[in-house]
């Protein structure tokens, strides 16, 4: 049992220490042109404005959208991106499946690799 | 936001929209015009394959109950590709995001459900 609950608390600083680290990341803002502003001091997600913004959490070659483990944001900012990117799709301001290609040189903010 | 189809009688569009939103008790503050662009993705509308159109944006305010009579007289005009209403997004509050709390984990591992 001791020995159990050593493991596991082990394992939970090093989850600890990696979700304190994406929070960290995070903060980072970007140098060029296209702003992304990061998760903790995030304002509201814009009316349908902000596709560059929107268009950085989709695939380029299929336009799904990243998930969290991608994405690294909290709970709320994601469900508000997931809404804003939908409903932008829907509206007809945001194609559905690539990027648009004026976005493609956006800087890269999700945790994703792309195969050369 | 509306889409309309690029013809010169946008302007006859346009002015008969915003008097059916008069009609129905909805205070136009503003009518941008975001442009002609083609769409991201061929939209089929009133038995018509549209690629081009304009993007017009109305800011009004109105009772909560004309959102339905507004939409379906839109639906019923040729000209508007594809009729949307949204809320504003200014006028939603904005919350604080503290970003990704760090959880620990012992206290998950073993349930804390009442057991018999």
């Amino acid at each position: 049992m001791a020995a159990l609950v050593a493991v596991c608390g082990d394992l939970g600083r090093k989850k600890l220490t990696h979700c304190v680290k994406a929070a960290l990341c995070l903060t980072d803002p970007g140098t060029h042109a296209v702003l992304w502003r990061s998760c903790s001091q995030y304002k509201h997600v814009a009316g349908n404005e902000d596709l560059p913004l929107l268009s950085q959490f989709i695939s380029p070659f299929t336009g799904c959208i990243y998930g969290r483990h991608i994405t690294g944001l909290c709970g709320k900012k994601q469900k508000e991106i997931t809404k804003a990117i939908k409903r932008a799709q829907i509206m007809g301001f945001m194609p559905v499946t690539y990027k648009d290609a004026a976005y493609l040189k956006d800087p890269k903010v999700c945790n994703i690799k792309y195969r050369e | 936001k509306m889409k309309t189809k690029k013809q010169p009688e946008t302007a006859a569009a346009l002015k008969r929209t915003v008097e059916a939103l008069m009609d129905r008790g909805a205070i136009v503050r503003n009518l941008e015009n975001l442009g002609d662009r083609t769409l991201p993705y061929k939209i089929s509308a009133h038995s018509q394959r549209h690629s081009r159109g304009g993007y017009f944006l109305v800011d009004f305010y109105a009772p909560a109950t004309a959102v339905e009579s507004i939409m379906e007289h839109l639906s019923r005009d040729i000209d508007v590709i594809r009729p949307n209403v949204v809320k504003h997004p200014l006028t939603q509050e904005v919350k604080e995001c503290e970003g990704i709390v760090p959880v620990p984990l012992e206290e998950k591992l073993y349930s804390t459900k009442k057991r018999k």
